[in-house]
């Protein structure tokens, strides 16, 4: 039998006996026989005949076969070892080898599954057919309500961000048009107690679109008309066609009054900074405003006067319309303002936000209303 | 096979298998290379006839220590002029035989000290 694996140790290992079998056989059988023969010799040398001592010698020197089994065993004992090792080297070598080839066929099947799987996506972006990426969830959703096109439920986009604005084009409101001096936009924030309403109009939230509130999810936006034919006092309708030179100058009213609550706002597009607003009522018409009036804030304790300076525009050619300009020049810790005028026109309200770093005076600051001569006086 | 002697006796087969091994150790030390024959003969005569070496210990034996290598063998013509096969031992046969003594001396010695003289074996059994 041959021994491959085992040629490699033996050098290591017991020699076994060279000699074949029937060499061993031989051997065995020449040292036996002359034992047997000395032996008979020895025993006829007693005084037996050579049958008697033949087989005596025989009967003393006991069972030949197994003598000589016994002592091929003893001859072949480092070959039997050998052919064992042989045998579990085999086995050995054998699981390795299963061991190994059960490993590639794990790796294969894997890479051809791995394979097999991108050829499946190439095909499907070859015939367009992709699966379409799951869509995210919507932060949350707004309603819409009023004079739009499509009133109803809308969901806010992905990243939650919509500004008021935004959504008004998406459900497309109506266009400021001969009739339609404005469009009142109503956006109600939260619910019960903490429900919160602020009031907007397009053309304000067009003029500057930094005030342009973002969204939140469970808004309610209210949008309606703001027409010509609103109540109030006689000529206040605007002419067909009518400009800011049909209008008389404004003036402040004797009877206006400055309301000086100073009140801080949260900011909904700056959660961290307040907003001051002030309120300013007058029994007048005011939505008569027309030229470039200004006003003045005063602080005690302070040298210079805070200049308000607003003025009206039409817009749209029959709308009256009142914005800031230019709101404050010389008091730093006023950061900017923002005129709303009421629905019926008779309140005109007054946002101002401070800059940082606004001194805690600021928060008793009252309205001097000057006269015309005085707004007259003032700078451009 | 252990080695028969003469009286009947029950000695552990270990005990005499080493035995038989460290003999032929002694024998071929003694007297030379000589063949299976020839030492079963001369275990036999030393010993006066006490211990006869059966020819199924006596081969095996041979065999084992040839393959271990405290023995080596040739084939070669006998003092009757007839091909017999000679064993004559080996350096490290020699070494071995060497171990063995010292190690059946002290057992013998031990045994000896327990087993006590015949005087003294006597005087034990008449106290009993």
């Amino acid at each position: 039998m041959p021994l491959p694996l085992i040629q490699l140790v033996r050098p290591w290992l017991p020699t076994p006996d060279p000699r074949t079998d029937d060499d061993l056989s031989r051997d065995l059988e020449d040292e036996f026989t002359f034992h047997l023969a000395r032996l008979e010799e020895e025993l006829a040398a007693d005084g037996r005949d050579a049958a008697a001592a033949h087989d005596l010698a025989r009967r003393r020197f006991g069972d030949v076969d197994s003598i000589r089994r016994a002592c091929v065993r003893i001859a072949r004992k480092e070959e039997r070892m050998l052919q064992k090792m042989n045998l579990v080297l085999m086995i050995v070598v054998l699981l390795m080898l299963a061991a190994v080839s059960v490993q590639m066929w794990r790796a294969q099947s894997a890479q051809t599954e791995a394979i097999r799987s991108l050829g499946e996506q190439l095909v499907a972006l070859r015939v367009g057919t992709t699966a379409a990426p799951t869509p995210q969830e919507p932060p949350g959703q707004v309603y819409v309500t009023g004079a739009v096109n499509r009133s109803g439920t809308h969901n806010l986009p992905v990243n939650g961000r919509m500004t008021l604005l935004q959504l008004l084009s998406s459900v497309g409101h109506t266009q400021i048009q001969r009739g339609i001096d404005d469009i009142k936009i109503t956006l109600t924030s939260g619910t019960g107690e903490a429900a919160r309403t602020r009031i907007y109009r397009l053309t304000e939230l067009k003029a500057e679109p930094a005030t342009v509130p973002f969204l939140e999810p469970g808004d309610v936006v209210d949008v309606s008309l703001i027409t010509s034919n609103l109540p109030g006092p006689a000529g206040s309708a605007s002419a067909p066609g009518g400009g800011s030179t049909s209008r008389p100058p404004f003036r402040v009213p004797d009877d206006a009054r400055l309301v000086g609550t100073w009140e801080h706002v949260a900011d909904q597009t700056q959660p961290e900074a307040t907003r001051w607003s002030l309120t300013i009522k007058s029994t007048d018409d005011i939505t008569n405003l027309s030229g470039d009036p200004e006003g003045a804030l005063a602080a005690p304790g302070i040298a210079h006067p805070i200049r308000l300076r607003f003025k009206t525009s039409r817009m749209g050619g029959a709308t009256t319309n009142v914005e800031i300009l230019d709101s404050f020049e010389t008091v730093g810790y006023l950061q900017h303002g923002r005129f709303v005028l009421s629905h019926d026109g008779s309140t005109l309200t007054l946002n101002l936000s401070p800059a940082p770093g606004a001194p805690p005076e600021a928060e008793r600051l009252v309205f001097t209303r000057i006269s015309t001569e005085e707004n007259a006086a003032l700078p451009d | 096979m252990p080695p028969r002697t003469a009286r009947p006796s029950s000695t552990s087969p270990e005990l005499l298998q080493g035995t038989l091994d460290m003999m032929i150790l002694r024998v071929l030390e003694t007297g030379g290379s000589n063949h299976g024959y020839g030492i079963a003969r001369r275990i036999r005569q030393m010993s006066e006839e006490v211990l006869i070496v059966e020819e199924g210990s006596l081969y095996p034996a041979l065999h084992r220590l040839e393959k271990r290598g405290f023995l080596r063998s040739d084939w070669r013509p006998s003092e009757n002029n007839r091909r017999a096969k000679f064993y004559s031992l080996t350096g490290e046969g020699r070494e071995k035989l060497r171990t063995e003594t010292d190690l059946w001396r002290d057992l013998s010695t031990a045994i000896g000290r327990v087993m006590g003289t015949p005087r003294e074996r006597g005087v034990l059994s008449a106290e009993c």
